[in-house]
């Protein structure tokens, strides 16, 4: 009875794992084709789109020109042999390297061509130098960090007054505040494009970044779920030792909410590093783009050059890849936390 | 084209947000149980969900391609010839939801924070008690995670009703098209929000793409408002247990 409960069991657990196995390999190949087209020649885009892996074809050279070597089966034997020239119905003229004169009508095979390993490192900087890519870099950066800081700075003060302070209609102003996630992007953006535009921010940076000093609901939100989880003791104490509302913010609840803290400035990151409707909108001239918007129009005025657009598309996932590896605990801790603090 | 865009939107809406729930619902139970390499694998679901928008569409347009694209070389390869995916009027939403499943880590690792947090007393009472796997699953499992999958439900409306910068890249020039065909191949792509961009921002009629917007508010407000209605009848919340804890901290 327990014998077979295990071997079921087993059974199950094998069935799992080839299941998963089936549908990570559904969620790597994108990437690695992602990689490997971006390490590919040209040559090799144009002969074998779908490769993975950067190959070259061999050639060798033969009367001073360089030829490509193919293998060929010659009296049974495999052999490897330069195409000299293409002949009709799938025929080809051979020659052996070294044996020129050698020359043999033989069967021509695409699949029978002779590659190596062709690593093509030279496409990140061609795709860092065919775009702006640093001025697009900097302008990422400058959203994403100045935008952060400001989201941090506000959101910390508002949930902190939405945590720790009694008023009249402090429970009506938090749910219109949550409200606001409600609303479709939309319904703000239009409003929100009109007046920046009869301030002149349109086509500058400002519109990306200073809405993040005015707070945003998400974050207050999650903030304010963390400051309500700080024992009111804790103030008390600070209260008792003369420190003011401000000087408690910093130097009782901030510290204490650093798990939180770091949860939000993660989610600004991936929110602001990869968004694209904002910036699409507010920004027309060339050199103020994001990458993100930088990115889409460099395929759509290159988009032959698939190496080269995915070398671009690599180095502007990077960071938030690397930034996942280094925070993997943060990312299910940041979400959990509130279940899992005591 | 208005009725096109809702068409459209409610086509996607109505294949991803499903299909989103129960493979990312799916997934976390899986990898809740004792496998072999358990944290390899959630890394491995969560992986593409930290990269959204231009750079994901540009690699899956690149898959898409009907012929000289990875997805129907691997279908050749057993034998299936391939639909024309994103050239495809008939194919070109499922092509979206098949991207957009690609991130479904994202609500999977939601799910399983919600999973961990179940108390293991429950089911060890049940097993006490005589229930089977099937039934502690039913009886404990789905019930404990009904607050999170209201909440997935709610965040996966707002967004697969917002669907953008995927067919924006896709459809746009150097997308499939190479010329460009915003919405296309024949509107079949054209989703509301699209069509709100393109109103508001292409055609510059900003009264009417404020009130696309505001419709689509309404909607969403409406069916959430209906959702939260019948959250009562089976969203199971563990009593008030957590405004207790908050309270006892506030003394």
């Amino acid at each position: 009875m327990e014998n077979k409960r295990k071997s079921g069991n087993l059974f199950t657990k094998t069935l799992a794992i080839l299941l998963l196995a089936a549908g990570s390999s559904a969620i790597i190949i994108p990437f690695i084709y992602m990689v490997g087209t971006s390490l590919k020649s040209v040559d090799q885009i144009r002969r074998d789109p779908i490769g993975l892996i950067p190959m070259s074809v061999t050639k060798v050279d033969i009367d001073g020109k360089e030829k490509p070597l193919y293998k060929v089966s010659i009296d049974g034997k495999i052999v490897e042999w330069a195409l000299i020239k293409k002949q009709p119905d799938q025929m080809g003229l051979f020659a052996a390297p070294g044996d020129e004169d050698d020359i043999r009508l033989l069967p021509l095979n695409n699949d029978n061509i002779v590659e190596y390993l062709d690593v093509h490192w030279e496409n990140y900087p061609l795709a860092l130098t065919t775009v702006p890519f640093f001025k697009y870099l900097a302008n990422t950066l400058l959203v994403t960090f100045i935008g952060m800081a400001g989201m941090l700075f506000s959101c910390s003060l508002v949930a902190y007054g939405l945590s720790r302070f009694k008023a009249r209609g402090l429970n009506i102003l938090f749910l219109v505040l949550l409200s606001t996630i409600m609303l479709p992007r939309q319904v703000t953006l239009i409003p929100l494009y009109v007046f920046f535009q009869r301030i002149g921010w349109v086509d500058t940076l400002l519109p990306l970044i200073v809405p993040q000093f005015f707070a945003n609901a998400y974050n207050v939100f999650l903030l304010r779920q963390f400051f309500m989880t700080i024992p009111l003791a804790m103030d008390d104490a600070g209260k008792i030792d003369g420190a003011n509302s401000l000087q408690r913010l910093w130097y009782i609840i901030l510290p204490q909410s650093r798990h939180a803290l770091v949860a939000v400035s993660i989610f600004h990151f991936l929110y602001a590093w990869n968004d694209f409707y904002e910036p699409l909108i507010f920004l027309h001239t060339r050199t103020k783009w994001t990458m993100a918007v930088g990115l889409q129009t460099f395929n759509a005025m290159y988009s032959v050059n698939t190496h080269l657009i995915m070398a671009a598309s690599l180095m502007m996932v990077l960071p938030t890849l690397i930034l996942f590896f280094l925070s993997q605990k943060v990312f299910t801790q940041g979400i959990v936390m509130s279940g899992v603090k005591e | 084209m208005f009725h096109q865009s809702l068409k459209v939107t409610f086509y996607y809406a109505g294949l991803a947000l499903p299909l989103t729930l129960i493979i990312g619902f799916s997934l976390a139970v899986l990898l809740n149980q004792d496998i072999m390499g358990q944290k390899i694998w959630r890394t491995i679901y969560f992986f593409p969900s930290v990269i959204a928008g231009v750079a994901v569409a540009l690699v899956w347009l690149r898959l898409f391609d009907p012929n000289i694209g990875l997805i129907n070389k691997i279908l050749g390869f057993f034998g299936i010839n391939g639909p024309k995916w994103l050239l495809d009027p008939d194919w070109a939403i499922p092509s979206f939801v098949m991207m957009s499943l690609w991130g479904v880590g994202r609500s999977m690792i939601i799910y399983l924070a919600s999973l961990q947090s179940i108390p293991t007393s429950l089911y060890e009472a049940a097993e006490i008690d005589g229930a089977n796997v099937i039934q502690r699953f039913f009886n404990i499992t789905i019930p404990m995670m009904t607050p999170v999958i209201f909440y997935n439900l709610i965040l996966g409306l707002i967004s697969t009703f917002q669907l953008f910068t995927e067919v924006y890249v896709v459809t746009g020039t150097g997308g499939i098209n190479k010329a460009g065909s915003l919405g296309g191949p024949a509107r079949s792509t054209m989703v509301y929000n699209l069509y709100l961009y393109l109103t508001a921002f292409r055609y510059f009629d900003m009264g009417t793409a404020s009130a696309m917007a505001w419709l689509l508010f309404i909607f969403i407000l409406v069916i959430t408002v209906i959702l939260f209605k019948t959250s009562k009848y089976w969203v199971f919340y563990q009593g008030q247990l957590g405004n207790q804890e908050n309270k006892k901290n506030g003394k």
